[in-house]
């Protein structure tokens, strides 16, 4: 039997606000333990939350980003469980009226083709602490200076299909969450983490099978390997008779697998009710306006303007709109050069591949979108062969100066000059007329063979700096001539 | 509403005493109702159905019919059971020996709350805070500096900065 | 100053006594002190006592009275319900929960009513978590009414309200999410206001049930009991629910004359539950104010009875979550040796918590448990609006709403411990007051077998000058309020 997968996403975007959702404490990562729980981030009795306007204003700026109904009063609720990294016994979140409604995003997927996903809702929410587990002997350590860090919960319809689909979505979300400079998205950080409702039906079917929720998955990596992994698992367990449990698990990277979760074995009942120590949040349309047109260029847009302002294809424009400081670099990098596909081909080839190389993101790179550009047009005015602007990346990589300095101190000119390029070319044929004759004899598709070994034997003499087209004019017209 | 008839008596005629002598009449009937094994256990299942279902209101439906075509109260009589469900969610630990009784006041207490049947509140918006106002929000700044040495001269275990817990197994 | 008149005077006249160096701050806080070591052991009032640090401020408050730079409440001594958090001082809730927890913050009424000057003596006992009517579910024994040692102060704030009768302070802060401040206040016989809910900051205030819960003060008159509440109320950054709103002068329009106010008498509030000595007391009480020129409206509460079902579903609900923060972790009680997490959690709450209060966690989780909700914690909510909107008819014919504070005098010790329901029934007339967020003032309206017995005015939302005003006319043209216990060495 073939089976179909069916996942929709969770996924949890802490916020990059200054301070907590609901007290004055730091919201910064990597403090020592506990000194960023203020006494309201620990549940104290009496202490009471006040909300965080920035944590308002990041949500509604994502709302109005997928072009999502807006909830104009939405109101916090307590969802009630006991974990020893919530404070309070229970968490301040948005379960019935909830702060972004239903909203659509569209994937740009490697085919070129946009892939729809459709939000159910994205609401505020406090993150939880942290456990330390392997610290003390029979005990677990409680940290809780990530408690109120503010989160938005963003949750999708069952709308993937694969796991490409899913790492698309969430690479999208991660870009878009950095346009709009409301999360720093560094996963490795916990600062976007993922949970997938993944369940299994016979491929033509309607109806849901039952679900598993694999709980925080946090690397684009990860996501496809929990799917790979848990898909097999589920289809191993329909395949053979038995049934799938709905429950909730856990991806072991180390292990490759995944396991149900011993401390959400007991199914939770969370009493959801109107947390009564806040009042609903009314945005109005003076409020969303004034953040609507504050909001920078959406990647979708940028996208739809690098395709018609740059003729790029529409896979070229996604990965350079994928983050601001990619895209920046490239309109700098464009409109210095004036040879856009040109720059885009250097950016995602020879640049890209250098920073993975060398682990580095595009705002560490040693060679600045003015540095490149200045390459392009070297390029494009045929001052340097692509061979040869190769050398001169390397040069710009190691800054060694400008792309124009590092062709005359290195001499890497290209030799552009008709006269001296003709004597080369004599002298090529004149010492070797065996194979001057055995061109002259070959038929037209074989003479295009041939013909490498001239060009090779003129780029040997010329150091490699012979422009290409014109030696291949030049030895064309004297192979055929005398 | 008020189709279902045996147990149903005491709170019909309930409308019409006052509170008190409702309470009274409450009383009488719980005590009495205590050993209806039977009604008891069915209501023992209802209960569970609606809490394995976990996440809230998808467990509706599991309910939705009692509530809608008779009464959620005549099956409401409490046992041991449903007290200990409860408190086992609200980690309570409640004696053996004093299970009895703390589930017959348990059951005494909520059938207080049968007096609200009587009230149509179709349409009512429910009344969360009694003022309409609306949440302030407050400036995007960090107030508040380490105070942990401060917090945690309350905690009962504490080591390198760190709240102390039996292990925990995810 | 005669020593006698310190213990039993007003915070008014105490202030002018001091303003005109009649007395000294140290010699009131002194009398009171004294006051305290003579009766407490009786009375049980008073949990905690802070002599050296209230010795230290009432200097201060001597120095300010010598420089001129004195408030109207600079030196008064104060008494803080231990529901309230104060810095460095243990703060319990009354609960085994929380008998080691001492705050390293201020509750924001402590810090005003220390800005003003108040010199504050120590806690009061109250009903474990507030929740009760009657101080015997305190950790720390019963309080006994100074009326009669027999019988209870009613409660949750039992403690503050005893302590003013008794002498000890002249003011003293008390909470009330269903009526414990008013119910306390009548059955001590003194005047006890629970204002406007948002009126009054709650932060650093032990949270029982946040959407009713609201510190008041607990005063020997309404002329007090304005000056007090000046002091407590305004907007605090701090309280999402706090009004921001104008705090009137509360004590500029006191004696302004009465006449031509309307007055909404409830027939619900005269049925069979009341005892009927209290209704006599109450028609009395609402003669006196028709001779100063106040008009009586019948009007209607509807919901009355139902406001009890109410209540006990929406406190407990609320109140089952504001106590799941007491897990055994950060502060508070922590079973020993616990095996794992559940057994931490599990004994912990056991041990630490009173049966009282486990039994309101219990049904408030009911009451929010998956498929329950809408048949109990949603219901509730509706009625309560049905409750709040009969208020708000009924404020279209009257001005004031006036009414017994509980359906009888002080009850012995343990009468009502055994059965939760009768206890819940000496809110009856309060806590529909709390479901709509109303202010509600209860003043001494004469005794029954030597036992006092409250009025209970109720007003418009944050119109508390009105309350304030008609009290204070009352407490003009009778001498109820000025009845004080005897107890021996005290009032002899």
């Amino acid at each position: 039997m073939s089976w179909e997968v069916v996942m929709g996403l969770e996924v949890h975007l802490q916020l990059a606000t200054k301070s907590k959702i609901f007290s004055g404490a730091a919201n910064q990562f990597g403090a020592e333990p506990n000194v960023q729980a203020c006494a309201v981030d620990l549940g104290m009795p009496g202490m009471l939350p006040v909300l965080n306007s920035e944590a308002v204003r990041y949500a509604v700026m994502f709302g109005l980003a997928i072009d999502a109904r807006l909830g104009t009063r939405s109101v916090f609720d307590r969802k009630n469980y006991f974990y020893p990294d919530l404070p309070k016994g229970y968490q301040v979140s948005q379960f019935f009226e909830p702060i972004v409604c239903e909203g659509e995003f569209e994937i740009p997927m490697e085919d070129g083709s946009l892939f729809p996903v459709r939000i159910t809702r994205a609401h505020l929410e406090e993150d939880a602490g942290k456990s330390v587990h392997d610290a003390y002997t029979g005990q677990t350590g409680v940290d809780l200076n990530r408690a109120g860090t503010p989160l938005l919960e963003i949750v999708t319809e069952p709308d993937f299909r694969t796991a490409a689909q899913a790492v698309a979505y969430l690479k999208a979300l991660h870009s878009l969450a950095t346009y709009l400079g409301i999360s720093d998205g560094n996963m490795a950080e916990g600062s976007m983490r993922c949970d997938i409702n993944i369940s299994l039906r016979p491929t033509g079917s309607d109806e849901f099978g039952t679900r598993t929720e694999i709980k925080n998955v946090n690397s684009f990596k990860f996501v496809e390997k929990a799917i790979a992994i848990e898909t097999e698992r589920q289809q191993d367990v329909l395949e053979s008779g038995g049934t799938i449990t709905q429950e909730t698990r856990l991806y072991d990277a180390d292990k490759n697998e995944t396991r149900a979760m011993r401390s959400k074995e007991v199914a939770n009942d969370y009493r959801y009710f109107p947390e009564p120590d806040l009042l609903p949040i009314i945005i109005d349309e003076e409020y969303i306006d004034a953040v609507r047109s504050a909001l920078p260029e959406l990647p979708r847009i940028k996208r739809a303007r690098f395709i018609s302002e740059y003729a790029l294809s529409q896979y070229d424009a996604a990965l350079l709109v994928d983050t601001p400081t990619l895209a920046n670099y490239f309109e700098t990098a464009a409109t210095q050069s004036k040879a856009p596909k040109l720059t885009a081909n250097w950016i995602l080839g020879d640049l890209a591949g250098a920073l993975n190389r060398d682990s580095l993101q595009i705002h560490q790179s040693p060679v600045s979108a003015e540095s490149l550009a200045g390459l392009i047009v070297r390029i494009a005015d045929d001052t340097l062969s692509s061979k040869l602007a190769k050398q001169v990346f390397e040069g710009l990589w190691q800054q060694e100066g400008t792309a124009d300095a590092i062709i005359e101190a290195r001499g890497l000119k290209q030799v552009t000059d008709t006269g001296a390029l003709e004597a080369m070319v004599d002298q090529v044929i004149e010492d070797h007329p065996d194979q001057v004759t055995q061109y002259r004899a070959a038929e037209e598709n074989k003479q295009k063979k041939l013909l490498g070994f001239f060009v090779g034997q003129v780029m040997k003499a010329s150091k490699g700096q012979a422009n290409p087209q014109l030696l291949n004019t030049l030895l064309v017209a004297k192979l055929r001539s005398s | 509403m008020d189709s279902t008839p045996a147990p149903r008596g005491h709170l019909a005629n309930a409308s019409a005493l006052s509170v008190r002598d409702f309470i009274v009449a409450k009383l009488s009937s719980v005590r009495h109702g205590k050993n209806t094994t039977k009604s008891a256990s069915s209501s023992f299942v209802l209960r569970n159905e609606c809490i394995n279902v976990g996440v809230f209101g998808q467990g509706e439906s599991v309910v939705a019919s009692p509530l809608s075509h008779h009464s959620v109260y005549p099956a409401m009589i409490t046992i041991p059971a449903d007290v200990l469900s409860m408190a086992q969610l609200a980690r309570l630990r409640i004696d053996e020996d004093a299970l009895d009784d703390v589930s017959e006041r348990f059951g005494r207490t909520l059938q207080l709350v049968a007096e609200l049947e009587k009230i149509d509140t179709e349409g009512v918006t429910p009344m969360s805070n009694p003022h309409d106002m609306n949440q302030r929000l407050r400036p995007d700044s960090v107030t508040e500096s380490n105070q942990r040495e401060a917090l945690q001269q309350n905690a009962p275990a504490v080591a390198d900065g760190f709240f102390l817990v039996p292990k925990v197994i995810d | 100053m005669a020593l006698e008149s310190l213990t039993s005077a007003s915070a008014t006249e105490l202030a002018s006594a001091l303003q005109a160096g009649e007395t000294s701050a140290l010699e009131l806080t002194e009398a009171c002190f004294d006051a305290i070591a003579a009766h407490n052991p009786t009375i049980n009032a008073v949990i905690t006592l802070c002599e050296e640090s209230a010795l230290a401020e009432a200097k201060a408050a001597d120095l300010q009275l010598s420089a001129g730079t004195a408030g109207p409440l600079t030196g008064i001594p104060l008494l803080h319900k231990d529901i309230f958090c104060t810095r460095n001082v243990a703060t319990t809730c009354a609960s085994k929960m929380l008998t080691n927890f001492i705050p390293p913050y201020d509750a924001t009424v402590v810090s005003r009513l220390q800005a003003a000057g108040t010199v504050m003596l120590g806690k009061t006992n109250m009903d474990e978590f507030a929740m009760g009517s009657s101080t015997e579910t305190s950790v720390f024994g019963v309080t006994r009414n100074p009326w009669n040692l027999n019988c209870v102060p009613g409660g949750s704030s039992g403690g503050a309200a005893a302590a003013v009768a008794a002498g000890f302070a002249p003011l003293s802060t008390g909470t009330d999410t269903g009526g414990s401040i008013r119910q306390p206040a009548s059955l001590c016989g003194i005047t006890g206001l629970k204002p406007t809910y948002g009126r009054v900051s709650r932060l650093g205030i032990i949270a029982f049930a946040s959407s009713l819960d609201q510190a008041g003060p607990m005063t020997r008159t309404v002329e007090d009991a304005a000056l007090m509440l000046q002091a407590m109320s305004g907007v605090d950054a701090g309280d999402s629910t706090s009004a921001d709103l104008e705090v009137p002068d509360f004590t500029a329009g006191l004696n302004q004359p009465i006449a031509g106010l309307k007055i909404g008498i409830p027939k619900e509030y005269f049925s069979h539950n009341l005892d009927p000595r209290v209704a006599e007391k109450i028609h009395e009480a609402l003669n006196a104010l028709v001779k100063e020129g106040a008009e009586l409206v019948d009007i209607e509460l509807p919901h009355t009875e139902q406001g009890i079902a109410t209540y006990y579903i929406i406190a407990p609900a609320e109140a089952s979550t504001n106590l799941s923060r007491y897990d055994g972790v950060r502060f508070g009680h922590r079973c020993d040796n616990p095996l794992n997490l559940t057994d931490l959690y599990e004994r912990s709450r056991s041990e630490g918590f009173g049966e009282e209060v486990q039994r309101r966690i219990l049904v408030g989780t009911y009451a929010l448990s998956a498929g329950f909700y809408d048949a109990y914690f949603k219901k509730a909510q509706q009625v309560r609006r049905l409750i709040s909107e009969d208020f708000q008819k009924a404020f279209e014919r009257c001005d004031v709403i006036a009414g017994p504070a509980a359906p009888g005098t002080a009850f012995e010790l343990g009468a009502k411990s055994d059965d939760p329901l009768a206890m819940y029934l000496e809110d009856i007339y309060t806590l529909s007051v709390n479901l709509a967020g109303l202010p509600g003032l209860s003043i001494p309206a004469g005794l029954i077998d030597g036992m006092p017995v409250g009025l209970q005015l109720i007003g418009r939302s944050f119109d508390e000058t009105t309350l304030l005003r008609t009290g204070h006319r009352f407490q003009l043209c009778t001498d109820h309020h000025q009845a004080k216990p005897t107890l021996a060495g005290v009032n002899p």
